[in-house]
């Protein structure tokens, strides 16, 4: 059963070691909670949190969300600190840009380790394979603090012009990261690009019209039909779904 | 006659310059405001939590679309009901790759659409972060979100990544079809 955090509950959180800064930039207050690493963070990092996507970090705000048992179970058993100490055994630097972090293996087994602990199951020790950080183009802010501690000048996938960026390389790489991003969405769906499905099956999405006009309409809705066929199998189509 | 009023009302939105006011919801984290600052800025913004709301004029074809995205945390849902009025449209955004979530992003998108406010509200649901590695289809969520029950409403689920820009255009297309917009006051 979801429910607010009461203030004791709070309390116990806050409490634990190194839970009084954020886990990432060290700022003070951390009002947000990564769930998935039973740590907590400030609000700028939990926007970078949240650019992640949940199956790395599920985002929740201390005071302004409910929670769940299991959701309170994690915050308990991990700590800021704990976290912390985790990485720097694992040779990770704490105050590495976010995606690049999250996505390291420590960071992986700590998840892990974390929801085997409040489960109580044994704890896994196996470091998993390192698999690259996907080239978000939303990612950890690359400027301010984050990119002080000389990652190659920053956080070249972030969303934000690094140090000594000119406007049109900003733009150039902006460019190149949505440009793989769609080559992604390609490699996953196809050619079709990005599907939809409506209340009113006489939508054509490639005209942005109601029929295309004569024999053409006709065609589109066979298109229309055999997408269906493909949606079931590779997931994504226009479809349209006739209104009762 | 309704369809011959209907054509002649598409013919002319075509040159007629139209106002319209969306409310765009969905749950915490679903990516409401960075499709915001895409559609404005055409850029990626690195984005926090919104508290409150944001608000934008989108200037799409012949359509000006005033777009008030606001802050889906659990305990300021209760405020969307706030922002109703006068909505002609309403933009859900679902995050496709929280499939933990979706019952519960279906749970709000129903309730929404009980309000009496958004009666004539058109639909548009955006299956956002479909880059992302566990993300469901748009055919999916239509079964997930129990879509094919919305009698009362126009509705269109677009496939979309919020962050590359993919998708976002073609919800539009279908929003410039079927919103009912105003000539401006």
């Amino acid at each position: 059963m979801a429910m607010s955090m009461t203030p004791a509950m709070q309390a116990e959180i806050k409490i634990l070691p190194g839970n009084d800064r954020c886990v990432d930039c060290g700022g003070p207050h951390p009002q947000w909670a990564s769930v998935t690493f039973g740590a907590l963070m400030c609000l700028e990092c939990s926007g970078a949190h949240r650019g992640m996507g949940v199956h790395i970090s599920f985002v929740r705000s201390v005071t302004m969300d409910s929670w769940n048992e299991k959701q309170l179970a994690l915050m308990k058993g991990g700590g800021n600190a704990d976290l912390i100490a985790f990485w720097k055994k694992h040779g990770v630097d704490p105050r590495m840009p976010h995606n690049a972090k999250y996505h390291e293996p420590a960071s992986e087994l700590y998840k892990d380790r974390l929801r085997a602990k409040v489960e109580g199951k044994p704890l896994p020790t196996q470091l998993p394979q390192r698999k690259a950080a996907p080239a978000s183009c939303y990612d950890a802010p690359g400027g301010g603090s984050m990119s002080a501690g000389g990652f190659g000048g920053g956080d070249t996938k972030g969303a934000e012009a690094l140090k000594g960026e000119t406007e049109d390389q900003y733009v150039a790489r902006q460019r190149r990261l949505q440009a793989e991003a769609r080559e992604r969405m390609r490699a996953k769906f196809g050619g079709g690009g990005m599907g939809g499905v409506g209340s009113n099956s006489d939508y054509n999405p490639a005209t942005g019209g109601y029929g295309a006009g004569g024999g053409l309409s006709l065609g589109g809705v066979g298109d229309k039909l055999k997408g269906w066929g493909a949606a079931a199998g590779a997931g994504l189509g226009n479809v349209g779904a006739a209104l009762g | 006659m309704g369809l011959i009023m209907s054509m002649m009302n598409s013919v002319f939105s075509q040159f007629m310059n139209l106002d319209a006011r969306l409310c765009m919801v969905g749950l915490d984290a679903a990516g409401k405001t960075t499709i915001l600052y895409k559609l404005k800025l055409g850029e990626v913004v690195s984005t926090i939590p919104t508290i409150g709301f944001n608000v934008e004029a989108i200037e799409y074809k012949n359509l000006t679309l005033t777009v008030w995205d606001i802050g889906g945390q659990d305990k300021i849902r209760p405020l969307w009901r706030h922002y109703y009025s006068d909505t002609q449209g309403v933009i859900f955004v679902v995050d496709s790759n929280d499939r933990d979530r979706v019952a519960m992003a279906k749970d709000e998108l129903h309730g929404l659409l009980d309000q009496f406010e958004l009666r004539d509200a058109t639909v548009l649901i955006y299956a956002n972060k479909q880059d992302l590695p566990n993300a469901l289809p748009p055919a999916r969520l239509v079964q997930e979100l129990e879509l094919n029950s919305l009698r009362t409403h126009k509705w269109y689920i677009q496939a979309c990544c919020g962050t590359s820009g993919d998708g976002l255009y073609e919800g539009l297309d279908w929003l410039g079809q079927n919103v009912k917009a105003h000539a401006p006051k």
